[in-house]
């Protein structure tokens, strides 16, 4: 009997003779599928996110946090970064090897907090305040595309503002000038834009927001700990945090905190995160494929063992162990086709249910064709040991009745 | 008894007989439990099945329109949590003054610097600033040592009780009862310990749920005295000094009553008409299940990923079925022997289904320490908050309970096919 490549019909008739059995591959392949495809979609989601470019260069870049006891200030005085955060700035400013510096607020990898909701002339839009000082801009390097810092009228009320490119185009209309206006954030008043930067990033992942930002050039209102972000000479980076850190805590047993932290050598904490889920997702897809291919070895056991007899005639009526073997990796091909499309049905569902929750979570072709790839494999894998071993089964066998 | 005895004593010898299946079947039950077991562990963190809470507790909850405006144009709902269930300072006291309920605590969070005293290192640490109900209120209990009294709050002694946490990082875990540490730079007495981490949807403020836990509890009384400056408040207006702040309408205090009695409910019901409502400002009081019904734990990824780990425990169900319909193939003959020995269908039932019990019982065993190994990997590598995953009851439970029920049910049919096994004699069915 010889068994050519196209001939399909023996195998899905064999297929439909054993119908739960091919639906639980089915099954299996669809749900190993599902948790593959997911899983790398969701992990890829989680890398790029956390380690997305901020827009600016951090080589030399430090933050610094300092926070006098509140006790010590005393109940007339209002946040203590307003106490401490001039003064600190001047210092801070005079230490060997500090190109320059500023104030922040937030810091610039804060972790809480939220967006204010702006509104100028377009329909509005929620963008993440920083408290600051112009000279944020060659701190960061940061880039102007519009305007200038000096400007527009200076304005007690509404204090001089600048947004990003991202910001601009939520908050004015297409093709409407955007320095001179006004913007009205909801819990920190009017500002008056001067001028629009080329996007940065807070590296915020959850947030579709974080290239929406509003430098406010004033004093924060309610931050506890004084912030601040300064650009050491090149290579002097450590000398500089150095420096830093004993200025910022001050006389040993000072009740003071001062801390600081290098931008470039410290990951930020949603970064260790999701480079941690990644890890943990490679665990899980590795944990679902063993039982997978477990499953799938102990499918394919079934199936040539319930067909001991039937492989025995083929073997009787010239069948090759060669085709045998085909004959099985087709079958498996064929649950393997099935399941993947349902599970790939499936996959797509659910990762449109998770975009809630996961902001711009993609649904990468790329990985939907590895999931599918490993999915087919680990099938075919499976196959090929049960079906090895059909193809030792004695054409004798047919003669016993089974 | 005999019977099943018998009937133990022949599965077991099918289970050594095909040892290679029986260990796929057991490695595809622990994994599988496994997984569905810290699928469970991390749902159950975010949406416990009990939060322990008196059902006597009651919110406040003042509507604070400009607050509400802020919150909701800052993102979503969840964050309309800090207009709705924080009032003002002014108001807390109000609400605090009528001297009804059994107990009563406002409490608020706030950033302080913490430290040991031999150590000049001082640390921001989450404090929340409490009265002397809180903890008893909120059933969490003080493992070392105990809560501060009321008239320890209102004589203002110097005096915290620390969480897990923070006592694991300043004391190394150990009794810390009566050591000294300065909060602000002026020393305090650690009187409690709590032995459990928070949850993780603390429901005496859900403004908090997911973030780090709160790290020492000080009497309220301390608030002014040390200037604390409420985390994350709603100022409403511009608020320039910490003076200024209590006498402000800023929202930022989380407020709660219990009141065992009905007659205590009405009085006090009546008592926050005629001093809040009487001035025009608009209060609800909720009891505590109507409060969650309000204020529901939100909406979680968490939810996804259980699915997902859920078709891992399905897949091993599948995989057992099969692996028992193939076993019992394999040994068609000498199910058919046995029948024409005499033993009825029901016995072989038995026997299959009690050869699946011994795999599947000690696989979810080992399924729970794969779980736990799961989660020190995840609390490890991808904590994103300092409230670990662990596996608790109820945990073990939730986990342990379906996939005992699954993996039988995933032997019910395998058993049924082999106990309609007709007889056979020699060898030949008749």
């Amino acid at each position: 009997m010889d068994m050519g490549p196209l001939e399909l019909g023996p195998i899905v008739r064999a297929a439909g003779r054993q119908k739960s059995t091919f639906a639980l591959v089915v099954l299996q392949l669809a749900s190993g599928f599902l948790v593959a495809g997911s899983l790398l979609n969701i992990g890829w989601w989680f890398r790029n996110v956390g380690h997305a470019s901020s827009g600016f260069d951090e080589a030399d870049l430090i933050g610094l946090q300092v926070r006098e006891p509140r006790a010590s200030l005393g109940a007339t005085t209002g946040p203590s970064a307003t106490e401490t955060g001039r003064p600190t700035l001047a210092r801070v400013a005079a230490v060997p090897g500090v190109m320059t510096a500023t104030r922040v607020s937030p810091p610039l990898r804060a972790e809480t907090g939220a967006p204010t909701l702006y509104r100028a002339t377009g329909p509005g839009a929620r963008a993440w305040t920083i408290y600051t000082t112009p000279a944020l801009l060659s701190v960061l390097g940061l880039k102007i595309v519009e305007g200038s810092i000096g400007d527009g009228p200076s304005d007690v009320t509404a204090p001089p503002v600048m947004i990003t490119r991202w910001a601009r185009d939520r908050l004015f209309a297409p093709g409407e000038p955007a320095v001179g206006r006004l913007i009205v954030g909801d819990d920190s008043g009017a500002g008056r834009v001067v001028g629009v930067l080329e996007d940065f990033r807070l590296r915020e992942p959850f947030w579709d927001e974080v290239s929406s930002i509003v430098l406010r050039f004033s004093e924060p209102i309610d931050t506890d700990a004084a912030s601040f972000v300064v650009r050491g000479r090149p290579g002097q980076r450590a000398a500089v945090e150095e420096r830093l850190r004993a200025l910022a805590t001050g006389a040993p047993g000072s009740a003071r905190l001062g801390s600081t932290m290098s931008y470039a050598a410290v990951r930020p904490r949603f970064q260790k995160v999701g480079d941690g889920l990644v890890l943990l997702f490679i665990d899980i897809g590795l944990t679902v494929s063993a039982i997978a291919l477990v499953g799938a070895v102990a499918v394919s056991s079934f199936v040539v063992a319930a067909r001991r007899h039937e492989i025995g005639i083929r073997r009787a009526l010239g069948a090759t162990r060669g085709d045998i073997l085909r004959y099985f990796v087709v079958e498996s091909t064929l649950a393997a086709a099935v399941g993947i499309g349902i599970g790939l049905a499936a996959t797509v569902a659910l990762l449109f249910g998770m975009r809630s929750a996961l902001v711009g979570l993609p649904i990468g072709s790329w990985q939907l064709g590895a999931a599918a790839a490993f999915m087919w494999v680990n099938a075919t894998a499976a196959a090929l040991l049960p079906a090895r071993h059909a193809t030792r089964v004695s054409p004798t066998l047919a003669t016993r009745g089974g | 008894m005999a019977m099943i005895w018998y009937q133990l004593r022949l599965a077991i010898g099918s289970l050594r007989k095909d040892w290679g299946l029986s260990l796929a079947m057991f490695v595809c039950l622990t994994l599988g439990s496994g997984l569905w077991t810290t699928a469970a562990s991390h749902y159950l963190r975010n949406f416990p099945l009990d939060p322990g809470t008196s059902p006597d507790l009651h919110q406040i909850e003042i509507v604070h329109p400009r607050a509400l405006a802020l919150d909701r144009a800052a993102r979503a709902e969840d964050f309309a949590w800090h207009a709705r269930t924080w009032v003002t300072f002014p108001e807390y006291e109000i609400l605090a003054g009528s001297g009804i309920p059994a107990r009563q605590s406002g409490s608020f969070r706030a950033q302080v610097l913490a430290a040991r005293p031999s150590d000049a290192t001082p640390e921001l640490v989450n404090a929340r600033f409490v009265g002397a109900d809180f903890l008893a209120m909120f059933a969490i209990p003080v493992g070392r040592g105990r809560s501060f009294t009321r008239e320890e709050e209102a004589g203002q002694a110097a005096v915290v009780v620390l969480g897990r946490a923070l006592n694991k990082s300043f004391f190394a875990g150990q009794n810390s009862v009566g050591k000294e540490l300065t909060v602000e730079g002026r020393a305090f007495r650690v009187v409690g310990v709590l032995d459990e981490d928070a949850p993780l949807q603390p429901s005496w403020d859900p403004v908090w749920g997911g973030r780090d836990q709160d790290a020492l509890y000080v009497p309220l009384s301390w608030a002014r005295p040390l200037a604390a400056w409420p985390d994350r408040m709603i100022a409403q207006s511009p608020v320039a000094t910490a003076a200024d702040l209590w006498r402000s309408d800023t929202v930022f205090v989380s407020f709660w009553v219990q009141m065992p009695e009905v007659e205590m409910r009405a009085r006090y019901r009546r008592y926050v008409d005629e001093n809040l409502t009487g001035r025009g400002i608009v209060a609800h009081v909720r009891d505590l299940a109507e409060w969650h019904r309000a204020f529901p734990v939100p909406p979680s990824d968490i939810v996804y990923y259980t699915i997902l780990l859920s078709v891992g425990m399905i897949g091993a169900a599948f995989t057992t079925a099969r692996l028992l319909l193939a076993k019992g193939l394999a040994r068609r003959g000498e199910l058919g022997i046995h029948r024409a020995l005499g033993a009825t269908r029901g016995s072989l039932f038995l026997r299959q289904m009690l050869e699946a019990a011994l795999i599947t019982l000690p696989a979810v065993l080992a399924g729970l320490v794969w779980a736990a190994g799961q989660h020190a990997f995840f609390n490890e590598v991808a904590l994103d908050n300092d409230i670990p995953v662990r596996l608790g009851l109820d945990g073990a439970v939730v986990g342990g309970v379906p996939s005992l029920m699954v993996g039988l049910l995933a032997a019910a049919y395998p058993a049924w096919r082999m106990s309609r096994t007709p007889p056979a004699l020699q060898g030949k069915r008749i």
